[in-house]
């Protein structure tokens, strides 16, 4: 079919205003690609992806609604923009079509604070950090702390589901959200109403919710706050193996104790920048040992009685406390495992990625000695984490690198890794995917009944979408 | 008791939100909306105001009650559904709308009393039948038919407890009358109740191996204008005095006790049985639904003769929780618990509380 | 056979019943299946109370379903589904199909008229499974809610999940209608329970929602299956998170002068990262109702006692009692505005605040103290643990006095309302208001978050007059629900919508509303699950 580009550019053009609108390679080459590291890799030596056709910048729900009204017209292919810093694909253009990209970052204002109930209005173009910025001038936070908090968007954090460290206390973004506001593919927008809990039919933001802009575009949300806390708590404990650790954590969690933080992972004395010149070179024991990483935030004497609690665990286990100090540590560089995966991308023959499954406790020890062990078996590199605890499970953040002959093999290897983790994690009982989304990336790699869910997804995705304008080819739709 | 004395009770229960409708062992087996307790009593509200015909098929719900009367045990109204539906029964059976399952039902009661007589003077010596005794021991129609061994083990404990004053009431019916009642057959219970009564009321106490018996002559008997003036025990409450001087050899190491309806609920004898039987046991399991909570075994209420598959499906539901253990047996102190719930106990032993005792001594 | 049985009031033939088993029969012969008439009146309705209004009428089951059917498996279940999608191709009376559980909805959510084919689930009651090292169990939808927390309970696991329909209510149900429990603010509402569920789709498909520890990529169909009301598929098994049963218990109660005194107390406690498991504020005249229950009895006693007794301060006497009774039930208008003048005298300690805490000791023992000192200097009164107790040795209670009310010629009902804080205020007032003309009212608030809170209306009017009572009692629910909306509250907190309420759907969501109906189209394009509940058809 030959779009008639010119008039597209025209009627977008008076959908957003000539200012808001771009087909400036300064603009479709920024917006090319996300931060999926098998694009990334690609890009390195081969050409750098085309870009979308169009870069548009709406300003309000309506003119999103203008713009997809426009996109069915000439059944153009949209994706909603946020950060761009989907690790899935799930922001960037694929195949040889003439793409929207909808970038919601204007759309970044607070629309209503209600303190008295602590529920923020806001828009969902707007950057995690700067939301929580604002709500702690107020007093407030969000409690949702991803490692992308400096990059991605609300919009994409509810589009994805995602989960921040803070995760055992205050759940995924979704669980935060009281209602939204979506454009849907035909251009209506449309406003899941606000109530701290209904019985009135399904939940009916959660069709949008994790969605990743396969069904519409989320421009705005109802969020739940809370007070930013009076005290934070450190604490870590030392345990030998990663079982004791997990059976810790577990306990805590049934016992009712809320951490804001509750990770495990390898001894961050064994770091090399951490360690002393002069050490010596770690033993089997040293890196088999994982520590628990702990933060509470609360009343003092709630928190008190949660550390004594996790402490009488821990200590039972065969946890051997470290004090506040690893942890805190922790907390002042939390986010830079955002930054520790770029150097392992910028040269051809490396490959990286970030595997993260989730799984039930019973399956997680298993899931976490199959993981590292397949992994290490093919002289691939692994920092595997245990975070997102909650009462039933947790995820494994798996962190991989390794090295190639070429920058083809180290692409080969990358699809191997990932079909590796799939088969460990199937075979172990976890579910792959809990943290970034399915993108273009996960939807090939999923276990059957996670396969159907998504199939389901293009069903729903057919009646709301007939002309299949929105963000196809992500979680397995067309 | 006529049906209309009960319409406080059944008003209440058709406008109920079923509140009751867990405990039902009919309901809960059968997954029937129609007879858990407040169906059941709804139907018999609109039979009763003429809202919906009575016919055998609408009396059948009626029939769907093991009378266990666990459902009172969540009323807060203090409504009774077994004597209501008992009465309800007994309407079907005056306008003749009883199903035809009840067919024939006083003649067959009649046979098997004659022929279960006849069994009983087989089976025990007639050294034990004694025409002037202070204590008559009546036993009863299942106790016979199922485990007649019972009425060898309890005359062996009392032996042993050096209780030489009993003998077995040597008389023509081997059975209160429970079946009658539960069958809506009221003029035959009076009648039999009176015949009873006037046999029995030569001796000072009574005691027998039947809870539903004992019930029946404490309560049933005086309001049928048949009372009995000597005292009527049940073997376990009898028994309870003398549990000190049961000497046993050996101990079983681990036993449920299983409440029987009457002997528990019914009658409100719960530690007797439990003193009893620790002496031959060294740990008593409790089921979670015990004591006033006890579940019925699925045999009463003619239940187990009406619907056998519903009675089968009680008893398995009551065992559930043992078969989940490695707990090798259940002890009740009823012929008809005993009966029913070895049907479906598979590995799992169900013996009467007398031959536990007669065994360990 | 069902055919020689005369019901009053049975407007639906019988024989199209029969033609539809016998079609069903020879379709599905492994299926259980009755038409019995006692099946078709005990089915007929579940617990609407404008249902029970129809029934003090005579009109029992107006409307019976055709038959019913207990598959045994979720693969019957789906033969079902084909079945009634086959029938519902080929023209002729459309098949329609209502997953049944314990029927004791109180929106009219399995009442799906005549000819229906109501699908009771009871016959998948196992437990599947419990993980006590995951905190899970596995169940499938039929089970009683007792009956679950019973088993659990026997592993020294709890479910947390305690409505007052507990024993009259099954997983299933709870899933289908969004429940919640007594102790939602410290377990959560049945939809945080869940993890992920196996349904079958009226697409006849199997559809196992999540994973066994939620998450997972894509929507969520889990949430968007909970509250479904069988409209988009049966639900018939269930994974859900358990806790330890708890180790320790506190309860207490408060006293605030002023209802929205009390109001704010809740939400500071909330609002200060405590989990109390139990939190209910009673309203001036539901704190005398709320405290005087033990005392087994009916309700209308409860009543009078409240107004002739307490009210005038001294003994009533009966003919006194019958007069106020008849007050109450005749002019509720007037008996709403003297509650509400005399509101501080018939509760010397104003509104009762009852708060409970429970799970690990040391846990409830500093939250209770922490609880304790937000609520008094939010200007508490320390009313002891008695009223704390008293409530929860009672807390199945109420349900009893609905029988109660209704054999002495009243209906009562109830309206589960919520809404953020700020504006709940004008959420009870209006509501209140709305409903004051033609019922005697009155009100407590549980279930509280962070954001807001559910208020629980209670309330009785006479029922005295057959036809007149249906038209006010359908009068007082538009009317409460139209002040609901307007006040920004959603109109359903935890009963569920089915077919009372249906249409106030477009209210409630306004044009998201097509997002259900998307999912409906999906889900149900032959149109076969349970139409007319939440506003679809």
């Amino acid at each position: 079919m030959s779009v008639p580009q010119s008039e597209i550019t025209g009627q977008l053009a008076e959908a957003v205003g000539p200012e808001n609108l771009s087909s400036s390679p300064v603009d479709t080459i920024a917006h090319a690609l996300d931060f999926w590291p098998r694009a990334l890799m690609k890009s390195r030596s081969g050409p750098w992806p085309r870009g979308p056709k169009w870069v548009v910048w709406p300003g309000a729900a309506a003119e999103v609604a203008h713009v997809l009204r426009i996109a069915s017209a000439y059944a153009l292919p949209v994706i909603p923009y946020g950060g761009g810093s989907s690790m899935v694909g799930g922001a960037s253009p694929r195949g040889d079509r003439p793409w929207i990209v909808i970038n919601c970052k204007r759309m970044c204002n607070i629309l209503d604070m209600d303190e008295v109930s602590m529920v923020v209005h806001v828009q969902a173009g707007i950057v995690g950090v700067e939301l929580e910025e604002r709500l702690n001038a107020r007093g407030f936070s969000l409690g949702h702390v991803p490692t992308s908090m400096t990059t991605a968007t609300l919009g994409g954090w509810l589009s994805t589901q995602s989960a921040g460290m803070l995760s055992s206390r205050y759940g995924r973004v979704g669980d935060l959200c009281l209602g939204l506001t979506a454009v849907l593919p035909d251009g209506q927008v449309v406003h899941t109403r606000v109530a701290p809990r209904r019985a009135t039919g399904p939940e009916l933001a959660h069709l949008l919710i994790g969605a990743e802009g396969t069904l519409g575009v989320i421009t705005a949300a109802h969020l739940r706050l809370h007070r930013l806390p009076l005290h934070r708590r450190f604490d870590s404990f030392c345990f030998e193996q990663v079982a004791p650790a997990m059976g810790a954590l577990r306990q805590s969690l049934a016992a009712g104790v809320r951490p804001l933080v509750a990770r495990i992972q390898r001894d961050p004395r064994l770091r090399r920048s951490d360690r002393e010149q002069d050490a010596p070179e770690p033993t089997p024991a040293d890196l088999s040992r994982r520590v628990l990483l702990l933060a509470y935030e609360g009343p003092v004497e709630l928190v008190e009685v949660e550390q004594e609690i996790v402490r009488d665990l821990a200590t039972a286990l065969g946890g051997e406390g470290l004090g506040q100090a690893p942890a805190r540590r922790w907390w002042g560089q939390r986010f830079a495992a955002g930054f520790r995966m770029t150097p392992l991308l910028v040269q051809d023959h490396l490959f990286a990625d970030y595997v993260e499954l989730g799984a039930t406790w019973q399956a997680l020890s298993g899931l976490y000695d199959n993981l590292e062990e397949a992994f290490e078996k093919r002289g691939w590199r692994t920092r595997i984490t245990v975070e997102h605890a909650r009462l039933e499970g947790a995820s494994l953040g798996c962190a991989f690198w390794g090295e190639a002959d070429s920058a083809e093999a180290a692409l080969e290897a990358y699809d191997e890794a990932w079909r590796l983790a799939a088969r460990v994690c199937h075979a172990g009982g976890g579910g792959l995917g809990h943290v970034y989304g399915g993108g273009q990336h996960r939807a090939a790699l999923l276990d059957d009944n996670a396969k159907q869910r998504l199939a389901v997804l293009t069903e729903v995705k057919r009646k709301l979408d007939p002309a299949g304008i929105m963000n196809p080819g992500i979680l397995g739709t067309e | 008791m006529s049906f209309d004395e009960y319409e406080k009770a059944l008003e209440l229960c058709t406008y109920c939100p079923k509140l009751c409708r867990h405990t039902c062992p009919v309901g809960n087996a059968e997954r029937r909306e129609s007879v858990i307790p407040q169906a059941k009593m709804a139907m018999a509200n609109l039979v009763r105001k003429g809202q919906v015909e009575l016919t055998p098929e609408t009396a059948s719900v009626f029939y769907h009650c093991n009378g266990c009367g666990l459902c009172g045990e969540y009323c807060e109204h203090d409504v009774d559904v077994t004597p209501a539906l008992f009465a309800a029964r007994a309407e079907a059976v005056n306008k003749g709308m009883d199903p035809p399952s009840m067919k024939q039902f006083t003649d067959r009661f009649y046979a098997r009393n004659d022929s279960l007589l006849h069994e009983l003077h087989h089976t025990i010596e007639e050294r034990f039948f004694v025409e002037e005794a202070q204590v008559a021991y009546f036993p009863s129609c299942d106790t016979i038919e199922h485990s007649p061994r019972v009425l060898h083990d309890t005359l062996k404990v009392l032996e042993s407890v050096g209780v030489d004053y009993v003998a077995l009431h040597d008389g023509e019916y081997v059975c209160a009358g429970y079946p009658f009642w539960a069958a809506g057959l009221m003029s035959e219970l009076s009648f039999l109740a009176k015949e009873i009564a006037s046999k029995l009321s030569n001796y000072k106490k009574i005691i027998c191996d039947c809870p539903a018996c004992v019930w029946m002559m404490r309560f049933l008997y005086p309001q049928l204008g048949a009372p009995i003036s000597a005292e009527v025990l049940h073997v376990v409450e009898f028994m309870d005095n003398y549990a000190p001087r049961i000497q046993v050899s050996s101990t079983v190491p681990e036993a449920f006790y299983h409440d029987p309806c009457y002997l528990g609920r019914w009658l409100g004898v719960f530690d007797a049985p439990r003193r009893l039987m620790g002496r031959a046991v060294r740990e008593i399991h409790e089921f979670t639904w015990n004591r006033e909570r006890g579940y019925c075994c699925g045999g009463g209420g003619l239940v187990a003769d009406n619907l056998p598959d519903v009675s089968a499906k009680i008893a398995q539901r009551r065992l559930e929780e043992v078969m989940r253990t490695d707990v090798p047996m259940v002890v009740s102190a009823c012929a008809t618990c005993e009966r029913n719930l070895s049907q479906e106990s598979g590995n799992v032993e169900v013996v009467n509380l007398m031959t536990l005792l007669a065994r360990q001594l | 056979m069902a055919g020689s049985v005369r019901i009053l009031q049975m407007t639906a033939p019988l024989t199209s019943a029969d033609s539809r088993l016998a079609e069903l029969r020879d379709a599905l012969p492994d299926l259980r299946v009755s038409n019995h008439v006692t099946d078709r009146i005990a089915y007929a309705r579940d617990l609407w109370p404008g249902g029970q209004i129809e029934k003090l009428a005579g009109k029992h089951a107006p409307e019976p379903p055709a038959c019913v059917v207990w598959p045994k498996d979720s693969a019957q279940v789906v033969e079902l589904v084909q079945w009634a999608k086959a029938k519902a191709g080929v023209g002729g009376d459309p098949v329609v199909l209502v997953p049944f559980g314990a029927g004791s909805g109180v929106c009219g959510g399995t009442m799906a008229g005549a000819g229906s084919v109501i699908v009771d689930l009871k016959e998948m009651d196992s437990v599947v499974r419990i993980e006590p090292h995951n905190n899970l169990v596995r169940a499938q939808s039929g089970i009683i809610g007792w009956h679950l927390e019973d088993r659990l309970n026997m592993e020294g696991l709890t479910l947390g999940h305690f409505p007052s329909s507990l024993m009259c209510s099954t997983l299933g149900g709870y899933l289908a209608t969004r429940s919640a429990g007594q102790c939602s603010s410290l377990y959560g509402k049945i939809e945080d329970m869940a993890t992920t569920m196996e349904v079958v789709t009226g697409t006849g498909e199997v559809l196992e929602t999540g994973r066994d520890m939620g998450g997972g990529v894509g929507p969520s169909w889990t949430q968007l299956f909970i509250g479904s009301e069988g409209a988009l598929g049966f639900i018939t098994a269930a994974t859900l998170k358990v806790h330890p049963a708890p180790a320790h218990r506190m309860m207490r109660g408060y006293g605030f002068g002023r209802v929205s005194a009390g109001c704010e107390a809740i939400r500071r406690l909330m609002q200060a990262g405590l989990r109390p498991a139990v939190v209910r504020l009673y309203d001036e005249f539901d704190t005398v109702m709320a405290r005087s229950s033990a005392e087994k009895g009916s309700e209308a006693d409860t009543l009078l006692d409240a107004i002739s007794g307490r009210v005038k301060g001294s003994g009533a006497m009966p003919w006194l009692k019958r007069k106020a009774l008849q007050m109450v039930l005749t002019r509720p208008d007037v008996t709403n505005r003297l509650i509400e003048e005399l509101a501080p005298r018939i509760s010397a300690d104003g509104c009762l605040l009852v708060v409970g805490w429970e799970g690990d000791k040391r846990l409830t023992e500093v939250q209770a103290r922490l609880g304790h000192d937000e609520l008094m200097r939010s200007g508490g009164k320390d009313l002891g643990e008695e009223p704390g107790w008293h409530w929860f040795k009672n807390r199945y209670a109420v349900s009893y006095k609905q029988s109660k009310l209704f054999t002495s010629g009243a209906f009562v009902d109830t309206m589960e309302v919520a809404a953020t804080w700020d504006r709940l205020m004008d959420l009870y007032e209006g509501v209140r208001k709305a409903i004051a003309p033609f019922a005697f009212v009155m009100a407590h608030f549980s279930h509280a978050y962070p954001e807001g809170c559910s208020i629980y209306f209670s309330f009785v009017g006479p029922a005295t007059d057959p036809g007149q009572t249906r038209q006010q009692y359908d009068r007082l629910w538009r009317r409460g629900l139209t002040a609901a909306t307007r006040a920004g509250g959603t109109i359903s907190h935890h009963h569920g919508v089915g077919r009372s309420k249906a249409h106030f759907m477009t209210e409630e969501h306004g044009n998201s509303l097509r997002l259900l109906q998307t999912l409906k189209a999906t889900f149900d394009p032959a149109s076969i699950l349970n139409p007319g509940v939440l506003g679809l058809s």
